[in-house]
């Protein structure tokens, strides 16, 4: 069983609107795109993915509709929305402050002991 | 809602899509489809929490919590139905009252009259400082120079009215008929609805007629071809010219001379004086309807007519000395009497409402405190302070909500009885009154309030519940124990008025007659028959007198114009012949009024000295007179006026001599004394107008058909009318008294429930908080009535300190309520010792029981009970 690794609250967001950066996906296609980009790292709990997706539909991030996938079946398809984008840029910058904030703690630059 | 659900089913096929997708791919790579399903689901979890989770998302989320918050209030409070009833009750009785006495205080006293401008009506009236109330009616002559000699009013038209009667095929109909001058109806600034008034020419004539709608629709059945008609009212004939429109009424004049709104069926018609009125400066009948000036004020014109009635008190001393003008507002006029005792029963009912929700919150303190362990454990598990307090305020605006529709509700039918009450009070427009908006809205306004003040108080207790300390609270104690003072305090006050009213109108009623239901009255009107003609006249009296006489149930019968408060009111100057020549300012003023031997006795009113009417006093005789003990105090307090000889001015051209004094009659206002009093017999002057006074043996029915049949006999014309009982006419002179004095008795016996139920709580509430230490006690060897006292104490001492405060007010209310008070108000002292008698039984009581209750409690159960 692989471990899971717990998301920082509000990653998931994040994750979420850059998987749909190239282009409209269902809720499905979201979860499996984030666990093969990640190398099966991380695995999204739909617990968690599915009211964080209808979250950022009524924050306006993103919006739905119904259509019918490949396979000749009904889906719900998610695509960002201009604000969307915008927030997506956002949160990326503030991602590697914070990395890049923690890093510093976790490994000093050369010349401290 | 249809959104929500459409959204509620998007989650579910939403979820169910990923399922199959996620099923199909494993399938694809070679899964079987049956494995691959259990283990999609396995992987998924709970698809129906999630479904939850996600649909969570879209909730508003106060509007969630308010809804659950409902919800529970709702449930808590089903589970204590008692508290429940109780509240609501308290609640609604409260609102109810308020609401449906600021209704008919806005309709009667506060909504403007209909007519155009109506601030700037004005009634007039010629002050006689002889006479009480100094208020009086304007004589023709007076008026003409009013009219000319004033400059700050637009106009100044004369009315007065009568009963009239119209037979439509063969039925009586009953009217009110208005003679007025021709510039009253324009006055006013209701223009008809159909037809036209009429001019100042055809006034003189005095044909023309104006009638309303109600007489239009009962009469004419909404005929549009009823201009032109012509109709005989009261024997003379009339050719209409108008129709007023649908809710139209004019000030007309009442009851005891007040000034109120025309009835339904009313018919206008011009004012054509007797030559006797028309001449007569003294002769006053006129009321006198005036229209201020654009550029005029009250103020002004009223200094403007003073000085008009001081020119002519100068100029005609015999007939005008002394006598001053008065003008008020048509508003006031028609609703100055009421406003007061209205004023007083809506602060009745608001002071009934305060007490009420003293009582809500204390009952809520009460059960929020028996719930203390409840909201130490909510507290402990997580919520937090603002949601115990708002679940507690939830709670209180629920109360007030079913509350507030339940006196909705409540306050809807007192109106409806209201408005029934309205044929007998005589108060003006109570008939309409009805719930509209704005009272409604203050109704639920009152509630709103209601459930944030009591709401607000056990919420704020909550939030001391820290760390779940779940003992007795001294404060939660302390503050029942001032409400409780507080409905004490005010509850003595409200006995103590009721007492006194109901006192009040029992003087009222005492020694009315033993006889009333069983005497009858009636009206018959000889004007412009030619039994109006001597001796045509006497001939009539004569002659129906003695069949109602034979009639055998019929006990005794009499003939006068005015019993009681129906009838003649006017009044006229009299003169005693070789007495001390009085200033005309002293000058008595006299209801002149028709009798005979057995009117008197019928009436009740006893001979003082001389002798009644006999068989002696024909029309042959000497006239002769009866006066009232008023008029002797009046006219010659000293000296005795039987034998004596008086002159009535404007009537008889011979003086009249004194044979006999009478009582006087009982007013049936408080303050009110009878007035001076002459009556003539019928014998010698029969008027053209008569009520007969009729008294049948115990147990038989009214003799009105056979009276109504007689009168037909002898003239088909003539209609009997205004048939009533004596104890009805009293009943109708009483009604005001009665109905103010039930009221508030019945506020007070609310208030007197309600404070006992509020002794009753906290006494309860102390005992249940202190069961532990009872149990102690009893345990060591209290006796059982020394642990009920202690308990009981915390009942008794608020109501002693709220029964001090009402005493210290009690003078206050006597001096308020003396105003509406009939008989001696010596009755104080008494009044008081048993209003303070009631209440110390009522708290006493209410504070006994659940005392007794805590005494007889098992030591053993409570000690070891947590």
């Amino acid at each position: 069983m692989k471990e899971r690794i717990e998301l920082l609250q509000g990653t998931l967001a994040m994750l979420i609107l850059r998987a749909l950066q190239w282009g409209p996906q269902h809720g499905y296609g979201i979860s499996q795109a984030i666990q093969s980009q990640s190398e099966e790292v991380l695995r999204v709990e739909t617990g968690s993915m599915y009211p964080a997706l209808h979250r950022l539909e009524k924050q306006g991030w993103v919006r739905s509709e119904w259509k019918v996938t490949e396979a000749n079946q009904r889906a719900k398809y998610y695509s960002l929305t201009p604000a969307g984008r915008k927030q997506l840029v956002e949160e990326h910058a503030r991602w590697k402050q914070m990395v890049a904030a923690i890093g510093r703690i976790m490994e000093p630059a050369k010349g401290d002991s | 809602m249809n959104w929500f659900r459409r959204r509620a089913d998007d989650v579910e096929e939403e979820i169910r899509s990923h399922i199959r997708m996620a099923i199909q791919d494993r399938v694809r790579d070679g899964e079987d489809p049956v494995q691959a399903r259990r283990e999609v689901l396995k992987e998924f979890g709970g698809v129906a929490i999630q479904a939850e989770d996600t649909r969570a998302v879209w909730r508003i989320q106060w509007l969630d919590q308010t809804l659950a918050d409902l919800r529970f209030a709702a449930r808590t409070l089903a589970k204590s139905p008692g508290f429940a009833a109780a509240a609501i009750l308290s609640l609604a009785l409260g609102v109810g009252a308020t609401t449906a006495l600021l209704s008919v205080l806005l309709h009667v006293a506060l909504r403007p009259l209909p007519y155009r401008e109506p601030d700037r009506l004005a009634i007039a009236w010629s002050m006689d400082p002889r006479v009480t109330p100094a208020t009086s009616p304007a004589s023709f002559p007076d008026w003409q120079d009013w009219r000319e000699g004033t400059h700050s009013f637009d106009g100044i038209a004369a009315f007065r009215n009568r009963p009239g009667f119209l037979n439509v095929g063969d039925r009586t109909l009953q009217l009110e008929l208005h003679e007025v001058s021709a510039d009253f109806l324009p006055l006013l600034g209701v223009a008809p609805a159909l037809g036209r008034f009429w001019s100042e020419r055809e006034g003189e004539a005095g044909q023309a007629a104006v009638i309303s709608d109600g007489l239009w629709r009962h009469a004419f059945g909404g005929a549009r071809d009823v201009v032109g008609r012509r109709i005989v009212v009261s024997q003379t004939a009339y050719e209409i010219v108008g129709v007023m429109p649908a809710g139209f009424a004019a000030p007309s004049v009442g009851m005891r001379a007040a000034i109120r709104l025309s009835p339904a069926d009313s018919m206008w018609t011009p004012l054509v004086p007797r030559p006797v009125q028309r001449n007569n400066r003294g002769n006053r009948g006129l009321r006198i309807l005036t229209r201020l000036h654009a550029k005029s004020d009250v103020v002004a014109a009223r200094r403007d007519l003073a000085a008009v009635a001081a020119r002519l008190a100068a100029a005609y001393p015999e007939s005008n000395r002394g006598i001053t003008s008065e003008l008020a507002p048509l508003a006031d006029s028609i609703t100055g009497a009421v406003r007061p005792p209205l004023a007083a029963l809506v602060a009745a009912a608001g002071l009934f409402l305060v007490i009420a929700c003293a009582n809500v919150a204390g009952l809520l303190l009460a059960r929020d405190d028996s719930r203390r362990r409840e909201f130490a454990t909510r507290s402990a598990l997580g919520a937090s302070r603002g949601r115990l307090i708002r679940q507690s305020l939830t709670e209180s605006a629920v109360l007030a909500l079913a509350g507030g529709a339940a006196g909705v509700m409540l306050a809807a039918a007192l109106l409806a009885i209201a408005r029934q009450a309205a044929a007998v009070l005589d108060v003006p427009r109570l008939a309409d009154s009805v719930l509209d908006l704005p009272v409604l809205a203050a109704a639920l306004v009152i509630s709103g309030v209601a459930a944030l003040l009591f709401g607000a108080t056990p919420a704020s207790r909550v939030s001391h519940v820290a760390g779940g300390r779940v003992t007795a609270d001294r404060g939660s104690v302390r503050l029942r124990q001032v409400l409780v003072g507080a409905a004490t305090a005010v509850t003595f006050v409200l006995v103590l008025s009721a007492t006194l009213l109901v006192t009040s109108f029992r003087n009222l009623m005492a020694d009315r007659g033993p006889a009333n239901d069983r005497t009858y009255t009636f009206q018959v009107t000889l004007s412009g028959t030619r039994w109006a003609r001597t001796p045509l006249d006497r001939q009539f009296y004569d002659a129906l007198l003695q069949r109602v006489r034979a009639l055998p149930r019929v006990e005794s019968a009499g003939f006068t114009t005015g019993l009681l408060n129906i009838g003649d009111s006017s009044g006229t100057l009299v003169s005693v012949v070789g007495g001390a020549t009085l200033p005309p300012d002293r000058q008595p003023i006299a209801g002149y009024t028709m009798a005979d031997a057995e009117f008197f006795r019928l009436a009740g009113l006893a001979l003082r000295a001389g002798r009644l009417f006999d068989a002696r006093d024909r029309d042959t005789a000497p006239p002769v007179a009866v006066v009232n003990e008023a008029f002797v105090r009046a006219v010659s307090p000293d000296e005795n006026v039987v034998g004596r000889w008086v002159n009535v001015l404007g009537v008889g051209e011979k003086p009249m001599e004194v044979v006999g004094v009478v009582a006087d009659g009982r007013p049936f206002r408080p303050g009110e004394q009878e007035r001076p009093r002459l009556y003539y017999p019928w014998m010698q002057t029969a008027s053209t107008r008569f009520i007969g006074v009729v008294r049948v043996k115990e147990g038989t029915p009214a003799p009105m058909e056979e009276i109504r049949a007689m009168v037909r006999e002898m003239d088909a014309t003539l209609p009997v009318f205004e048939v009533q009982s004596v104890a009805e006419i009293v009943g109708k002179a009483t009604a005001s008294p009665r109905w103010g004095s039930a009221l508030v008795a019945l506020f007070a016996g609310m208030a007197l429930a309600l404070a006992a139920v509020g002794v009753m709580g906290t006494v309860g509430y102390c005992a249940s908080q202190r069961k532990k230490e009872c149990g102690i006690r009893i345990a060591l060897g209290a006796a059982p009535r020394a642990v009920s006292w202690m308990v009981a104490r915390q009942g008794v001492w608020p109501v002693l300190a709220g029964l001090t405060a009402g005493l210290a007010a009690a003078r206050v209310v006597e001096t308020v309520v003396g105003r509406y008070l009939f008989g001696a108000t010596g009755h104080g002292v008494a009044a008081i010792g048993l209003c303070v008698a009631i209440l110390a039984v009522t708290a006493g009581t209410a504070a006994l029981l659940p005392a007794r209750r805590a005494a007889g409690v098992d030591p053993a159960l409570t000690l070891r009970c947590d």
